[in-house]
């Protein structure tokens, strides 16, 4: 497994003429790395995190994931893919209120075209377990703190084993200790199944738990 | 475990706050739909009740054109006689003052008439006892015991028209007292029993058939003018009745003319009617020819004058024969003959020589002049000449001397009936044949002729040259002589002519056959316009503006979950399975609503109904027009709803989805620059194509003639221009470079509410268009509301300059504008204003003053022709498949006049006067006239469009639209000329319609004076303006019922915009938050989202007025008052309302305190 970006550059298109956000951006990660990608605000690491994510096409370059480019795939051929390869974790967590901490964690499976609905349901609740959750899969979002909810967003991330985990900010929204616990979570599980794993964060601590780490600056990607 | 369909049923419970708006939203749509097709349901059922209700369990009927014997009933299966006659009631009193009724329908019943009413008396008897309805009651003011005069038409067997009959009220028409016995109950299903799919409640009364029918008859023999029959099919009620009919039944009698003179008799096949209608003449010669015996069809006819120069013989005798025929059917035969014989060529004439006529010893080829009334006289009659040549003379003597070649007409033929004693004005008054047959000094030859030898014909034509001059419209042959076979008896020719008679004649031609009347009413009850289909098209607007608001309230709700959907793509669902959720979803909401919104319907129908009777003209339509429901429709208004609310889930879930989840992920749920762009680009194209195109249909209308063509071209004209301004407020909304929000005050808030209110294009275009397309209908629709305008009593108005339309139950066969008529008139008045004596009716005072009146006010009147039937007007819910017909006569015909919508006219000449079409036949077709609402609204028919209805003879006619009229008192009619009514309506004799024209102001006091005048004939005078406006009022009824929805309609436009003015709100809150903290005070603020609303209303409001003022172009052009007043109070009212909702919207959120509305920012 490795994920290969080649010469990626994206453009936005404004009033003025179009933005550059990524700069002929190249990177190769195999399976197994965790990358930790730091930079200021504007330099364009959320939207190397989208394009990593294929949820956003980069203007020029290639991304192969597995020797696969993505973006030469249909519309529901790259939701599969995605659905199957990539897991994310937001700042924001997005859990659905409606739901539990349990049926969070699955939402990704119901449009999963490979997985059985039992094992992935004994797999979430091992998840869970494994980020301290197991006594809590039938709680709602709204009764969990700010740490756990994100921890739910990080097995719901995790419940179809990807190959590539992006996070971003996925300790922004917060304290030092929860940011610290979901940053080891990430790693212990990285660890646990062997994915390759990109965390774009502000915060220093959080990238220094990485062994590898890079920096965006001005659309451009170099090693921190 | 979490299956798909539980995550939705999840989410739609989580987010059931949301979903409530578009649970409500569809609930609507699924109110209106279903509610618009149960008025459907409601109409179609209560017609059909009421169809049930005034048949009586009558399944088919017979409507006689003249009385036949009662016992024919007897021979056809669950079958009753009726005698049914239109009549008039007067209560008892001075007929001048007491209450009157016309258009009564009088019952002559026996014991065989079903047992429901709640009959006293001997019913088989000729006692004079009535039985009024309820309705009638109440409108006589009579109760059981009473008094009440019964007035119908005397039937006579000559037709009115003929130069024998007589024609005065007295002689037409004939009155009677009778005892109230019973008045039935208002809940009776006999008050009412009706034929006709007609709107008026019948006014019903029920007398002895016996009694009837010597009233009318003037003998008690029991007759009728109806076979009612209750449970058998039509067809073989009609198979049944044509082997049971009889000769006389067909109106046919036989005469043994038992000749002395001559080489014996011959069986005279004669008229109850005086004259034989061309195919019962081909009938019984078939029937000769059949028996093997030969017969000779004779006219005999009643002249004026023959005369050769100064020598003349008054009121000669005249017949049309084959004077060659073998004897005995030849006058001639004992007379020289040339060898061989010679027959009467055209225009030739054999005078009969008797000893004092004045014509004998003239020389062949002299000129003779015949001097002859038109056979057809109603009115002043008209004398024609013809010059005849004389062939030679008939020896008085022999088969000459048959002076029964001649039909027997009572007073004329009678052995004791004198020549001085005829009196028929206008041909043949006493006073005239006094002056020219004298009896002194000297008896006149003529008078001596007649009294000696009655009416022996004085001169011979062939039957050809008869029958060019003696043709009516009823036929003109009056018998036809059958000779015996030889040494047959003439008994025994009877009777085989009697048995083989009737399969040579065509019982439906003679007006004998049953009508499938159950049949008839019901598919009339589906009415004449569709309502379901009608208030489904008006509420179409207001189905739409609620899916327009569920898509809103669904994309407001979506928007919402940007993130979890923006999460969802990110996770790896594709867009169809996002799509699919959310629409699964959608549609769970849609059904409930859907399902809520049946019950809902049922109370929107009742609304509409109640709406809709309470603005109905008349009240009897609320005793039967009542909710009904069927299955079917709730099953369609629920599928329907689910098929357009998913439609419009599809479209608000659709741009959602194609949003990068990123930018979901962000919360933002449009696609901003380059699409938004590209769609600024392709709406730049089609604006103005839209505007030029609405522009060139609009101008291409006006050269339309075909006024549904022309409405649409103005109507898609309207909404094109519509669309244009829509897309030009979509494009500035998008263009990119605004002018720079700058400087203070209201102005610099002003510019600033006016770009927010272009923030959200989609939203805020979806809210200005549901108001515009309100305001649309409520202009529209008000703009067709009419009341008579100012020139409607000018020649050239709706009225014709007619300020009243009069109808008889009975038809007067002279019109009473001058001459006999008006002569007839005032004797009937000079009766009416006088106290009950014997002898001579003195001259009151009264009755100077009202003869004073009359002549002083009554400017002009028309007499017209009316074949009864259906109503076809607006009033009538039915629908009306045969149409009542008016020919009007060639005088009016002249003097044109009434408003036209269009016409055909392509001359100068029609085009200054439309009426001259009526006289220009276009083949078989007859021209006709009728009012525009008529022809578009109840016949579907336009300008050139042909309509077919049954003739007297029961062929089918074409009619041929040729013009339609505008806010005309005929909206229940067709109009032809009086020749072709006369043609196609032969048994239609009189006139029933009278169009009138009087001093102003003096129309109550001249339609009160006729009414008292023509009481027997049960006349009836409404003012014309009255009419129209009650026509105008059933038309006002619709527009403001259609206007309700537009109202609704309006009211979603309004929550619309409330709606999305609250999100902008709330969306912005934090901005708005800012504002405040930055010193913006709450005011200033409401007056930033206020402007924003206004600048909605404004668009949706003067995009939707200009459209409809667009649109109804041609209405205005075609003279129409539209109510600007009322309609700018209108629109105020909306601009207020819209102004209302949005200040209570904000007024609240603009509070919320701004430390927690910053830092949700």
């Amino acid at each position: 497994m490795s994920l290969v970006l080649d010469s990626v550059s994206k453009e936005y298109p404004t009033r003025s003429g179009p933005l550059a956000v990524l700069r002929n951006v190249s990177l190769a990660l195999d399976a197994g790395t965790a990358a930790a990608i730091t930079g200021p605000s504007g330099s364009g690491k959320s939207t190397l995190l989208h394009v990593l994510g294929t949820l956003d096409r980069p203007t020029s370059g290639t991304v192969k994931l597995d020797g696969t480019d993505p973006f030469a795939l249909g519309e529901r051929d790259l939701a599969a893919f995605r659905n199957a390869k990539v897991g994310f974790v937001f700042q924001d967590h997005h859990l659905l209120p409606q739901c539990s901490v349990l049926e969070n964690v699955l939402i990704p499976t119901l449009v999963s075209a490979t997985t059985k609905p039992a094992d992935t349901e004994a797999y979430a609740r091992d998840l869970l377990a494994r980020v301290g959750l197991g006594a809590r899969l039938d709680h709602r979002p709204a009764e969990l703190s700010g740490g756990e909810r994100q921890r739910v967003a990080v097995a719901r991330a995790l419940v179809l084993k990807p190959a590539l985990l992006l996070a971003d900010e996925p300790t922004g929204n917060l304290d030092r200790t929860n940011a610290q616990s979901v940053g080891e979570l990430l790693l212990k599980l990285h660890e646990q199944e062997r994915n390759v794993l990109v965390v774009v964060t502000h915060s220093a601590d959080l990238a220094k738990m990485f062994p590898r780490r890079l920096e965006m600056n001005d659309g451009t990607l170099h090693a921190a | 475990m979490l299956t798909f369909t539980k995550l939705v049923a999840r989410s739609a419970a989580y987010h059931a706050r949301g979903n409530v708006a578009v649970l409500l939203g569809v609930a609507v749509g699924s109110a209106v739909l279903t509610g618009a097709l149960l008025v459907g349901d409601s109409l179609r059922g209560s017609l059909r009740a009421r169809a049930e209700l005034q048949l009586g369990g009558v399944e088919a009927a017979a409507f006689l054109p003249r009385p036949v014997r009662a016992e024919l009933a007897d021979a056809l299966p669950n079958t009753i006689p009726v005698l049914l006659l239109p009549g008039s009631l007067q209560a008892a009193g001075s007929p001048a003052t007491a209450a009157r009724l016309g258009r009564v329908t009088v019952f002559g019943i026996d014991e065989r008439y079903p047992p429901s009413l709640n009959m006293k008396g001997d019913w088989n008897s000729t006692s004079k006892q009535i039985v009024l309805s309820a309705r009638v009651a109440e409108k006589l003011g009579a109760k059981a015991g009473d008094k009440v005069r019964l007035g119908v038409e005397k039937l006579g067997e000559l037709p009115r028209s003929s130069s024998l009959a007589e024609r005065d009220t007295d002689s037409s028409t004939v009155t009677d007292e009778f005892d109230v016995v019973t008045v039935l109950s208002a809940d009776a299903p006999d008050g009412d029993f009706n034929f006709s799919p007609n709107p008026a409640a019948p006014l019903n009364v029920f007398v002895p058939l016996r009694s009837l029918a010597r009233l009318a008859t003037g003998r008690p023999n029991p007759v009728c003018t109806a076979l009612l029959s209750y449970g058998t099919p039509t067809d073989e009620l009609n198979a049944t009745l044509r082997a049971k009919l009889k000769v006389e039944d067909y109106g046919i009698k036989f005469r043994d003319i038992d000749r002395k003179q001559g080489r014996g008799g011959y069986v005279s096949v004669e008229s109850t009617e005086l004259v034989f209608p061309p195919r019962t003449v081909e009938g019984i010669e078939a029937a000769a020819r059949a028996l093997n015996v030969r017969a000779e069809p004779t006219v005999v006819y009643v002249a004026d004058t023959l005369a050769a120069g100064a020598k003349e013989i008054p009121f000669p005798i005249v017949a049309g024969l084959n004077t060659l025929a073998e004897s005995p059917l030849s006058p001639i035969e004992l007379g020289p003959q040339p060898a061989p014989p010679l027959p009467l060529g055209d225009d030739e004439v054999e005078l009969l020589q008797w000893p004092d006529s004045e014509l004998n010893n003239l020389a062949p080829g002299t000129k003779i002049r015949l001097v002859y009334f038109d056979p057809e006289i109603e009115g002043e009659g008209l004398k024609r000449e013809a010059l005849l040549t004389l062939r030679g003379y008939v020896p008085f003597k022999g088969a000459a001397r048959d002076k029964d070649l001649t039909p027997e007409i009572p007073g004329v033929t009678d052995p004791r009936a004198e020549l001085r004693n005829w009196n028929r004005p206008p041909v043949l008054p006493k006073a005239e044949i006094e002056r020219r047959v004298p009896e002194k000094p000297k008896a006149h030859p003529r008078g001596t002729f007649f009294t000696q030898h009655k009416a022996v014909p004085m001169a011979y034509l062939n039957t050809a040259t008869a029958r060019k001059l003696f043709k009516s419209r009823y036929g003109t042959d009056t018998s036809v002589r059958v000779a015996p076979a030889d040494g047959e008896a003439l008994d025994k020719l009877i009777e085989r002519l009697q048995a083989e008679l009737p399969k040579h004649l065509d019982p439906k031609a003679a007006g004998l056959a049953f009508d499938p009347i159950r049949e008839r009413l019901f598919t009339a009850s589906k009415g004449g316009t569709d309502f379901g289909g009608l208030f489904l098209g008006f509420s179409l607007f207001l189905i739409v503006a609620a899916l327009m608001l569920v898509g809103l309230m669904f994309r407001l709700a979506l928007e919402r979950r940007a993130k979890q959907i923006g999460l969802l793509l990110a996770t790896g669902y594709s867009v169809r399975a996002v799509r699919r959720m959310l629409l699964a979803e959608g549609l769970a909401v849609a059904v409930i609503g859907a399902l809520i919104g049946l019950a809902a319907g049922v109370a929107y129908n009742r609304l509409l109904l109640g709406v809709l009777l309470d603005l109905w003209p008349d009240s009897e339509v609320r005793t039967y027009l009542k909710p009904h429901a069927s299955a079917l429709t709730f099953a369609l208004g629920f599928g329907l709803t689910l098929v357009m609310s998913l439609v419009a889930l599809w479209f608000s879930v659709r741009g959602l989805v194609k949003v990068p989840p990123p930018a979901l992920l962000r919360g933002e749920t449009t696609i901003p620059g380059a699409s938004a762009q590209g769609s600024s680009r392709r709406l730049r194209v089609f604006a103005p194509l839209a505007l030029v195109g609405g522009a060139a249909s609009i101008v291409a209308g006006g050269g339309i003639d075909n006024p549904d063509f022309r409405a649409m071209s103005f109507f898609g004209g309207g909404a094109l221009l519509l669309t244009a301004a829509l897309c030009f407020a979509r494009i500035w909304m998008t263009r990119t470079r605004h002018r720079v929000t700058n400087g203070r005050g209201a102005s610099a808030l002003a510019q600033l509410g006016t770009r927010n209110a272009a923030r959200n294009p989609g939203r805020s275009l979806l809210t200005a268009a549901l108001i515009a397309s309100a305001a649309f209908l409520l202009v529209a629709v008000e703009s067709f509301r009419r009341q008579p305008d100012k020139e409607f009593l000018n020649e050239k108005g709706g009225s014709g300059g007619f300020n009243l339309l009069a109808e008889s139950s009975s038809p007067l066969f002279q019109p009473f504008d001058t001459g006999l008529g008006r002569a007839d008139l005032e004797k009937q008045l000079r009766k009416a204003f006088a106290p009950p004596a014997e002898g001579e009716v003195p001259e009151t005072p009264d009755f100077q003053k009202a003869k004073a009146d009359l002549n002083a006010n009554l400017e002009s009147a028309f007499a017209l022709r009316l074949r009864g039937g259906d109503d076809a007007s607006c009033a009538n819910l039915f629908q009306a498949s045969r149409p009542r017909v008016l020919g009007v006569p060639q005088a009016l015909i002249d003097r044109g006049g009434f408003k036209f919508y269009i016409t055909a006219a392509k001359t100068p000449e029609e085009k200054a006067n439309p009426w001259l079409l009526l006289t220009k036949r276009d083949g078989d077709a007859i021209p006709v006239f009728c009012e525009q609402n008529t022809a578009q609204w109840m016949l579907k028919k336009g300008i050139g469009d042909d309509y077919t209805l049954p003739g007297d003879d029961g062929r089918d006619v074409t009619f041929r639209i040729v013009g339609t009229l505008v806010d005309s008192p005929f909206q229940s009619e067709l109009i032809c000329s009086e020749a072709h009514f006369t043609q196609t309506f032969p048994k239609q004799a009189g006139f029933r319609a009278f169009l009138v024209r009087t001093k102003p102001g003096a129309e109550g006091d001249v339609a009160r004076l006729l009414e008292i005048g023509f009481r027997a004939s049960g006349f009836a005078a409404t003012p014309t303006r009255e009419k129209v406006a009650s026509y105008q009022a059933v038309i006002g009824a619709y527009l403001s019922t259609f206007q309700l929805l537009g109202g609704f309609g309006l009211l979603l436009g309004v929550l619309g915009l409330a709606v999305v003015i609250l999100r902008g709100v709330w969306e912005r809150l934090g901005e708005l938050a800012l504002m405040r903290a930055m010193g913006y005070r709450t005011r200033a603020l409401q007056f930033l989202v206020l402007i924003e609303n206004a600048l909605l209303l404004a668009l949706g409001l003067g995009s939707g007025v200009l459209c409809a003022a667009v649109s109804v172009a041609p209405h205005v052009a075609s003279g129409a008052d539209v109510p600007f007043a009322r309609l700018a109070a209108l629109l105020g009212l909306v601009l207020t309302a819209g102004f209302v909702v949005a200040f209570a919207a904000t007024a609240g959120i603009l509070r919320v305190p701004v430390i927690p509305a910053l830092r949700r920012e």
